[in-house]
């Protein structure tokens, strides 16, 4: 099952940055005064999620990543915003109270987050090294992933073809023009 | 790289994608702050998975994380095209997409 794939890059610094860029365009969806600008750092973020993804041995969800989030949901954010372009403000309203309530609840909810997370790594940390996914390559790993994904998982994936289904049906009926000549 | 970092990571694009839905008036910047929630949620499902201990033996591989993952990719497509849809419903009706002015249903 070895394909000669060379063994991935697990280094940390490579963790690190891409972290880093991640943190930075998600801060720009929040703060960049430009919806379009915005609606690419999201895309950006997209990219550097999917890069974690591939560090963190999950390929095909970093591929999957990158067709529905970049290739997906991004361009239809952009759709949506040109399709309304005329009224769309550039920035906030006004640095109000609403505002830095906001950012002050974001804040503390990262900052709680955090500090929870350092002293409960006694808790987080593995109880043992048993058999770790860099055993597989990977080709194993998306061999085994589509194997759980059509038998002990048929029933959800069913279930998510029947929402894609009436999402699809649903968004085109509401975003369907109305004219008066439409008979029904 | 460690479960902590990751799961800081996840924490902190977690809160910043809280800080865009409450910050932002405009729904189309609503929904990208919804996008960046998921995200860190799959993050977080991910790293849980690969730092998990895989059970012993020729049984198969722990993977419910990333299986879990894919469903909530899924939703979130789904997701993602019925906000838009209905943000496109809005404008025609009310002539606006910021969410405080779409106040019809405010009693």
């Amino acid at each position: 099952m070895r394909l000669g794939i060379p063994p991935p890059i697990t280094a940390d610094w490579v963790f690190w940055i891409v972290a880093i860029f991640i943190l930075l365009t998600a801060l720009g969806v929040v703060f960049i005064k430009n919806v379009i600008h915005a609606a690419l750092a999201l895309g950006a973020c997209f990219f550097g999620i999917a890069a974690i993804y591939i560090l963190l041995h999950a390929e095909f969800l970093a591929v999957a990543q990158v067709l529905v989030y970049v290739g997906d949901i991004t361009v239809l954010i952009l759709f949506a915003l040109m399709l309304t372009r005329g009224i769309v403000r550039p920035y906030l309203e006004k640095w109000g109270a609403p505002v830095a309530a906001g950012v002050v609840i974001a804040v503390l909810l990262g900052g709680m987050f955090c500090r929870y997370l350092t002293t409960a790594s006694s808790y987080l940390a593995p109880a043992s090294k048993a058999a770790p996914l860099e055993s597989l390559t990977r080709y194993g790993i998306v061999l085994a992933f589509s194997r759980q994904l059509i038998t002990d998982y048929l029933l959800p994936f069913e279930v998510a073809s029947g929402i894609l289904l009436m999402a699809l049906v649903g968004a085109i009926v509401l975003a369907r023009e109305e004219r008066p000549d439409d008979a029904g | 790289m460690t479960l902590v970092s990751c799961m800081v990571l996840a924490a902190l694009v977690f809160s910043i994608g809280l800080a865009c839905v409450i910050v932002h008036r405009n729904a189309v910047r609503v929904l990208m702050g919804i996008e960046l929630m998921f995200n860190a949620v799959n993050i977080n499902l991910v790293a849980i998975n690969y730092f998990h201990p895989q059970p012993a033996g020729a049984h198969g591989v722990f993977l419910t994380g990333q299986l879990f993952a894919v469903f909530v990719i899924t939703v979130a497509a789904a997701e993602a095209a019925v906000g838009l849809a209905i943000v496109l419903a809005v404008y025609r009706n009310l002539r606006t997409i910021n969410v405080d002015q779409a106040s019809t249903l405010k009693f």
